[in-house]
């Protein structure tokens, strides 16, 4: 990746400089919504589409974004490894992390930023649960997921946290070059927490609104899916 | 007589659970293809001996405290089958990495700027 790397990004005069990655698989029917509501807040917006077999990178194209594209689907782990992996190269500070399906706020991306900046911290996570933190119309039994996930979080970790499988992050450029997503799979969530300890990153969490709809539902993860992610983790150690 | 069938006994199941300690010592710590490889090599060479000589299983049997041969043979091929499910799920694993490397740098060597106005067009590097 040499040469020459996106415009410069701050025609609306803010302080910090920082590019969206949005890893997106069959998200077609949401994409140009979601880029519109990003392209209000940053200039560089990068979609990782991960093998879609739908319109998700045609869409995505008819907007002043970069489109990164996986020749087969790999998973969302492996696609925001490949954002971080181009996000690196351009001249940013901050790198956000944002989902694809619609459920994240994007007039929240530039406070997390600000978070980050003036708190000196190397990682800022969303949290749906934190104080000011809103999880719109969600479901009990995702909600009650969610809690053991944090639960599970603390023992393997150590990290407390309220809210550990948000998509919604701001990583300094810094702490994403230092992390390594090897998890394809949804496990990615838990080992960016599990890196983020192991590398003692200053991080906290800061309160962001997650709207499920019926949309983001369907491409959420399911109740038998933890299972999947567990044994991901689990397996992973064995050589 | 009883005592001693009973520690015969004791043997054979000793000597089980030594092997998948063993299995499970070797898989977190010092697996590598080759000694797989040889591992497979070893079961094969023992698997043909035996169906010359059936009765050896069942006199190595009877001196684990195993009843017959062909039970002792079974619980063998579990833990080889262990193994085996291991060593495949690994070379999978890597297989894995090596494709998802492969697609990261295919995405990253061809990134694709779109445009309102313009046609698409790539970044020239």
């Amino acid at each position: 990746m040499s040469g020459k790397i996106e415009q410069p990004l701050h025609k609306r005069g803010k302080p910090q400089k920082y590019c969206v990655v949005v890893p997106a698989y069959n998200e077609g029917t949401i994409i140009r919504d979601v880029i519109k509501s990003i392209l209000k807040y940053t200039h560089s917006l990068i979609v990782v589409d991960d093998g879609s077999n739908d319109l998700t990178a045609q869409r995505a194209l008819k907007y002043p974004i970069t489109v990164l594209r996986h020749p087969i689907n790999m998973g969302q782990g492996a696609a925001l490894q490949t954002g971080f992996a181009y996000a690196l190269t351009l001249p940013v500070d901050f790198i956000v992390t944002f989902d694809a399906d619609g459920q994240h706020a994007a007039d929240e991306i530039p406070n997390l930023v600000a978070i980050c900046h003036k708190g000196r911290y190397d990682v800022v996570l969303g949290s749906r649960f934190l104080a000011g933190g809103k999880a719109v119309s969600i479901l009990p039994g995702r909600r009650l997921m969610l809690k053991l996930a944090t639960l599970f979080t603390r023992w393997t970790t150590g990290l407390v946290l309220t809210d550990t499988h948000n998509g919604f992050r701001v990583f300094t450029k810094s702490a994403a070059s230092q992390i390594q997503i090897c998890q394809n799979g949804m496990a990615h969530a838990s080992e960016i927490l599990s890196q983020i300890a192991q590398l003692k990153l200053k991080y906290t969490e800061a309160p962001v609104t997650v709207h499920y709809t019926s949309y983001s539902r369907k491409k959420g993860q399911s109740f038998v899916n933890a299972i999947n992610i567990l044994w991901d983790i689990w397996t992973e150690r064995l050589k | 007589m009883d005592g001693e069938i009973k520690m015969t006994n004791h043997l054979g199941q000793i000597l089980l659970l030594l092997g998948l300690l063993l299995f499970i010592y070797y898989v977190i710590k010092i697996r590598k293809l080759v000694f797989d490889r040889i591992i497979f090599i070893i079961g094969a060479v023992g698997g043909i001996f035996l169906v010359f000589f059936p009765q050896v299983s069942t006199t190595i049997a009877n001196w684990m405290g195993i009843g017959r041969g062909t039970d002792l043979v079974f619980y063998l091929f579990i833990i080889v089958s262990l193994f085996y499910f291991v060593s495949v799920n690994a070379e999978i694993r890597n297989l894995r990495k090596q494709i998802t490397e492969l697609n990261r740098s295919q995405a990253l060597a061809a990134p694709i700027r779109g445009k309102p106005l313009n046609k698409q067009s790539k970044i020239q590097s």
